[in-house]
């Protein structure tokens, strides 16, 4: 919890540590036909924060959404929201009796209603109503939209009011399907911040899934990489950032080289030199180099060479050849400038990721 | 059984067998695709969908089992005379008139669906409908008109008999069928084949001419193969109309299966042989449904962009306005303007000798009591059976849903008989009652129904149901409160082509009207059979008028037209 | 979009007027006779409604009692009241052929009427067990162009037909049950193999096959053919309804044999009928002078009751040379369509 950014929400999370978690999953599988789509996933989710789950398509991270939801029945495993059970091998709580706000990928807003008839949707209380409706609107920043049909809103709109029709019954906990996919890349950044802002605001527990790594790190206080429906890895995005269990999860969470090498102890012997290796490992190793930890240094000496320059305007990627013949990235500010084919030295900032490839390790 | 199809499906729903949209781009709020298979494994369908699905299946097949049993039970003796009845003639001239028909509705619709669809034809809205309104004049009525005017001593033979022409080309048999049955049908392909060219993004045909090929070639490489689909959609129904044909055949004397079958069941104190004939008719349909399903199975969809709103840039017709004009004005005459004109005629005729009115009122009224019924337990079946077969695909909806197009295959004659064997026997407290005959009608033309609201279904999105469940809904309630509302132009477009094509359905109506019930279809028959026209020309009126009223909504909105 | 907001007025009036119609009275069945209710007889009727509406339409207005019919053809209907059995809601088949009655009779689903109505018609044209009663009475004949024959030229009996003078010159419908119940007696008077024979004849002949008997007569008379078989009242509904004579006459066979046989058109109570009563009225009624007359008149048919005049372009009854045969016995419909499908004239 090093950044400023998360530090009220850990707060929350350090109030209501002994409160039982908002969602928790236990051992939950469920298969379609012979693919198994998620497949023994655990996690807690405390209340009020954000979890991501991420992962690429097809890696179960949806239809684990959708169990929570209940809108899928699972193989087996437990699931519990807000401390109370609502799946596990011999009860099944129907989706309209779990609490939980969904907000889907096409939003799903129902077209034969207006704003207000969609907010109020879910709301049985029909004397509060109206005055709830037009408090979550006021919170997503539509007060005064409640006679809109959805067609008349623009998507950024749109995706507000499913934001607001999920928060309106004060669900134990808000569940988002890939909520940003289907908005244009320019509004994503300002609508990502919008939407977290509002959350925060509401105090809600959530859960969204994405494939978006970035979206993942910069909006989630915990993220859980899910990998071919299993789960992978499940920590604060610094964590996974810094430690990935895995090379998949390493590859998948940011650009990253791999290197052959061998590990002693907190130390590495690789083509780059020796290097600070974390976890401490000995013997054959993968060494994980993220683009972004690699310097290079103009040297007519030097054993790598230039290969191409790719100019991102904030920064650029510069891709050498080691002597080995290996390809390594480099990201790099934009001041610096290498011509194709110009020798450079190499060399490696902070601790290097290490992954056992063969044999015992400690 | 009949190998019911999931195709063919009315046009409208044509346009949106659209396949995926990618992940981000265009899907917004109604995103069909890739997604919506997701859905596929979900949780059980509930029994409040379930168990009426199930018993509409079983409904829908008790006049096909019953028929078997029948014949199973009917001994050596029924199946003698099935060689003998030149059962092998019949096939060849059934088989054969539904080719020619079919054929000759293609080499209408298709220059008609291009001119109408691609073209700077003038007067285009109104051709439009006017091409598409010989929906509305049924066989019998088409054939009355046809053999009044152009038969033997016929109107057109006395207005040249002062030239001395004694004699016609002989209109009877083959000619007088299929001009009235193409007349009568051709609109079925020209829907769904225009329906389809309306659909397709006109960026293809772009992408053609700048690839350099000329305005014809383009048509014929790019757009006559993405059509392919609408063509057999549209060919396959004309071909089925043709198979359970009864009042054209039976007016013009041709031969068919459905006749002889008649002709049998009436002829003769023992119905086994009628039954026997009617189980092969049923094997020609089931023919012709397998063949489609093969053929349908090879050709891919075309794909149209949803909502694209591209103006499709309009051929010049030039110099060949003319003779277009002349076609579209050919194809309205003979098959609109004719038959109402020598109706109106013989209208005319009738009212000098006697007012005929007064015998309207009764069987107007009876028609629109059935065919209202039979549209509204269509419909009402109609949804169970596709939120089942649209949301919880599976080995047993996808058998349930199959099902309902049970009545594709089984002509109307093949139901009446059918449920009259049931009726006599077994359901006595129906038998001859209306219940019985809207539940014929229900059996044949509930495809029309599901196929229409089956369009409907497939533009709603999955999530549109699990957001109003996890919102706090129960199931039913989802029904009711989301499903129903975004259906309900496809529930009330499947219950006005229900509707239309009740009106003027005749053999089941012969055959299963209660005692003294008569209505439009089977008085127009009663009257037509006996060649006096000038008694049919009202209720051919009347029912074309009412046929109209419920055809002109549909019309406006393309997409919703689906033929029987 | 926009909606067919008519068809949905339209349908949801018409529903709920049914429904309401279906919760005040039960079913749509004919009410049963009892207090209150007017007495009511369903006829199945294998005479067409355009002449038999306007006769059943008098009976009501005379009596009160409400008539149900339902039109068909007469074999079709025998065959349905054959399915239905006990079951049948009909209380009265009013067959255009002795055949159809018989093979209903033969079933044991006619009741005795009784003998005062019986007495009223020559026992030729009644069930000889007083099953069913003939109404009126339709002799087969052979229609010709007056204009290439005359009464001399034409065969003494039917089967002079299968000369090979007579090649492509004859026209029959086929389908017809008059033409079937013929055929039948032929095969009951000379045996089946005759009947055979005749039809291969015939066949031999390439005869012109017309939908009903109204076109053979047409034909017969536009010279399209010379010679038809058909019954003896269609040249004169013919003529009455386009007004002028046509170049057509009837002969009827003078050596006798099956081609002149009398057929009738008669009724019979069905078994278990719930309104026997009202159905013996309207058998009653049919036998009326008033009924018989309006056979006489309208479809030129023989009034079968004494003191009825017959229309006098008819030959009468009795000069006519009638084979002998009962007309129940002519109930093997199925033997003669068989018999016409294995020599494929059907």
């Amino acid at each position: 919890m090093s950044s400023e950014q998360h530090s009220t929400r850990a707060e929350n999370q350090a109030q209501t540590a002994l409160a039982p978690p908002a969602v928790s999953v236990v051992g939950l599988s469920k298969r379609f036909g012979s693919a198994l789509a998620v497949d023994d996933v655990s996690l807690d989710v405390q209340r009020g924060s954000l979890l991501a789950l991420l992962g690429p398509s097809g890696c179960g991270k949806t239809t684990t959404l959708r169990l929570i939801a209940g809108l899928e029945r699972a193989d087996r495993g437990q699931i519990a929201v807000g401390g109370r059970s609502v799946a596990d091998g011999s009860s099944f709580v129907p989706p309209e009796r779990r609490r939980v706000g969904m907000v889907f990928q096409d939003y799903a807003l129902f077209p034969h209603l207006d704003v207000a008839g969609n907010v109020g949707f879910g709301l049985r209380d029909r004397a509060r109503r109206a005055a709830r409706v037009g408090e979550v609107l006021d919170l997503v920043g539509l007060g005064g939209m409640e006679r809109r049909m959805p067609r008349q809103l623009s998507g950024g709109q749109q995706q507000r009011v499913a934001l607001a029709r999920a928060l309106a019954p004060e669900p134990e906990v808000l569940l988002l399907d890939e909520p940003f996919s289907n908005l244009d890349p320019a509004l994503r950044a300002h609508v990502r911040a919008e939407v977290r802002e509002i959350l925060a605001r509401a105090e809600a527990t959530a859960i969204f899934v994405t494939h978006d790594r970035e979206e993942a790190l910069s909006l989630a206080d915990q993220v859980a990489v899910l990998w071919q429906g299993r789960l992978a890895q499940i920590g604060t995005p610094d964590e996974l950032y810094r430690q990935p269990a895995s090379l998949d999860v390493a590859g998948f969470i940011g650009d990253a080289d791999v290197l052959p090498g061998v590990a002693r102890g907190g130390q590495v012997d690789c083509e780059l030199g020796t290097l600070p290796g974390c976890p401490p490992a000995y013997g054959e190793v993968a060494v994980l180099v993220r683009p972004e930890d690699v310097r290079l240094c103009a040297d007519p000496s030097g054993t790598a060479a230039i290969v191409r320059r790719e100019f991102y305007g904030h920064d650029q990627l510069v891709t050498v050849r080691l002597p080995s013949g290996r390809l390594l990235r480099a990201r790099l500010g934009r001041w610096q400038s290498f011509e194709p084919g110009a020798r450079v030295e190499i060399a490696v900032d902070g601790v290097v990721s290490l992954f056992p490839t063969a044999g015992p390790s400690s | 059984m009949a190998v019911a199809p999931r195709e063919p499906r009315a046009p409208g729903e044509l346009r949106q067998t659209v396949a995926d949209a990618e992940p981000g781009g265009t899907a917004r709020g109604q995103a069909p695709g890739a997604r919506w298979r997701r859905s596929l494994g979900r949780t059980r369908a509930p029994l409040i969908l379930l168990l009426p699905s199930a018993l509409i299946a079983l409904a829908m097949l008790l006049p096909l089992a019953y028929l078997l049993i029948r014949v199973a039970g009917a001994g050596q003796e029924t199946w003698t005379l099935l060689y003998r009845t030149r059962t092998g003639e019949l096939l060849v001239r059934t088989i054969g008139l539904a080719t020619l028909v079919t054929a000759l509705g293609a080499v209408i619709s298709l220059p008609l669906a291009w001119l109408l669809a691609r073209t700077d034809l003038p007067a285009r809205r109104f051709w439009t409908i006017a091409t598409a309104l010989p929906l509305v004049v049924p066989t019998y009525v088409g054939g009355l008109a046809f053999v009044s005017a152009l038969g033997p001593r016929g109107l057109l033979q006395q207005s040249l008999a002062p030239f001395g022409v004694e004699r016609l080309p002989e209109l009877y048999g083959w000619p007088g069928a299929v001009l009235t049955l193409t007349c009568a049908t051709y609109p079925y392909l020209l829907l769904s084949v225009r329906s389809a060219l309306d659909g397709i993004d006109p960026s293809f045909e772009e992408a053609s001419r700048s690839l350099g090929v000329g305005p014809w070639q383009t048509f014929a490489r790019t757009v006559l193969p993405q059509l392919r689909p609408a063509i057999w959609a549209g060919a396959l129904l004309v071909a089925l109309y043709t198979l359970s044909d009864f009042g054209a055949v039976s007016l013009l004397q041709f031969d068919s299966f459905s006749r002889a079958i008649y002709t049998q069941y009436q002829g003769s104190l023992d119905r086994a042989g009628a039954a026997a004939l009617a189980l092969v008719l049923v094997g020609i349909t089931t023919g012709i449904l397998a063949l489609e399903v093969a053929v349908r199975g090879r050709a891919s969809y075309y794909r149209a962009t949803p909502g694209a709103a591209r103006r499709v840039r309009r051929v010049r017709l030039g110099r060949w306005r003319w003779p277009s004009l002349a076609f579209c004005g050919a194809v309205v005459g003979l098959a609109l303007v004719l038959p109402i004109g020598v109706v109106l005629y013989w209208l005319a005729v009738g009212l000098r000798q006697a007012p005929t009115f007064e015998l309207l009122w009764a069987p107007t009224w009876n028609a629109l009591q059935a065919a209202a019924l039979a549209a509204l337990a269509a419909a009402a079946a109609a949804v169970p059976l596709t939120v089942l077969s649209v949301r919880y695909p599976g080995p047993l909806t996808d058998l349930i849903e199959r099902t309902a197009y049970v009545g594709y295959a089984v002509p109307g004659i093949v139901v009446a008989l059918a449920l009259v064997f049931f009726g006599a026997n077994y359901a006595t407290p129906l038998y001859q009652s209306l219940s019985l005959l809207v539940f014929a009608y229900v059996v044949r033309f509930l495809p029309q129904a599901v196929g229409a609201t089956r369009a409907s279904m497939l533009q709603v999105s999955p999530s549109m149901e699990d957001a109003a469940r996890v919102l706090g809904r129960g199931p039913l309630a989802v029904l009711t409160s989301v499903t129903l509302p975004l259906i309900r132009p496809g529930v009330l477009a499947g219950a006005a082509l229900v509707f239309l094509t009740a009106m003027k359905e005749l053999p089941a109506t012969l055959l299963l009207a209660p005692t003294g019930y008569k209505t439009l279809a089977t008085s127009i028959w009663g009257w037509a059979a006996e060649a006096r026209y000038a008694q049919a020309a009202a209720p051919s009126l009347m029912l074309v008028f009412v046929s109209g009223l419920a055809l002109l909504p549909l019309l406006r909105e393309p997409r919703q037209v689906a033929p029987e | 979009m926009r909606l067919p907001r008519v068809l949905l007025a339209v349908l949801a009036t018409v529903s709920a007027t049914t429904l309401v119609a279906c919760s005040s009275l039960g079913s749509n069945a004919p009410a049963a006779p009892g207090a209150g209710s007017p007495a009511s007889v369903t006829v199945y009727s294998g005479r067409g409604e355009p002449l038999v509406g306007p006769l059943l339409e008098r009976f009501t207005r005379d009596t009160g009692v409400v008539v149900q019919p339902r039109y068909g053809d007469s074999a079709e209907l025998a065959g349905a009241l054959l399915e239905e059995g006990a079951n049948t809601p009909a209380d009265l088949f009013f067959s255009q052929d002795a055949g159809a009655l018989g093979a209903v009779a033969a079933q044991g689903r006619l009741q005795p009427l009784p003998a005062e109505t019986l007495s009223k018609v020559d026992p030729k044209f009644r069930a000889r067990d007083g099953a069913w009663i003939g109404v009126s009475g339709r002799a087969r004949v052979v229609v010709y162009n007056t204009n290439t024959l005359a009464e001399r030229d034409l065969p003494d009996t039917m089967t002079g037909l299968t000369d090979s003078r007579w090649r492509g010159k004859i026209g029959w419908a086929p389908t017809n049950a008059s033409l079937q119940a013929s055929i039948t007696a032929l095969r009951l008077l000379e045996g089946d193999a005759a009947a055979r024979r005749w039809l291969e004849g015939i066949k031999a002949n390439e005869p012109k096959a017309y939908r009903n008997n109204t076109a053979v007569v047409q034909a017969v008379a536009n010279g399209e053919i010379e010679v038809g078989l058909v019954n003896h009242y269609y040249l004169y509904a013919l003529t009455k309804e386009q007004g002028s004579a046509l170049s057509a006459r009837n002969y009827h066979p003078r050596d006798g044999g099956a081609g002149a046989i009398v057929n009738v058109a008669g009724v019979g109570v069905l078994k278990g009928s719930k309104n026997a009563a009202a159905a013996q009225r309207l058998v009653d009624y049919l036998l009326t002078a008033e009924a018989q007359q309006y056979f006489a008149n309208e479809t030129f048919e023989y009034p079968l009751t004494a003191g009825v005049a017959t229309q006098p372009d008819l030959l009468p009854l009795g000069q006519i040379n009638q084979p002998d045969i009962d007309l129940s016995n002519l109930a093997d419909l199925e033997g003669t369509l068989r018999l016409m499908r294995e020599v494929g004239v059907l």
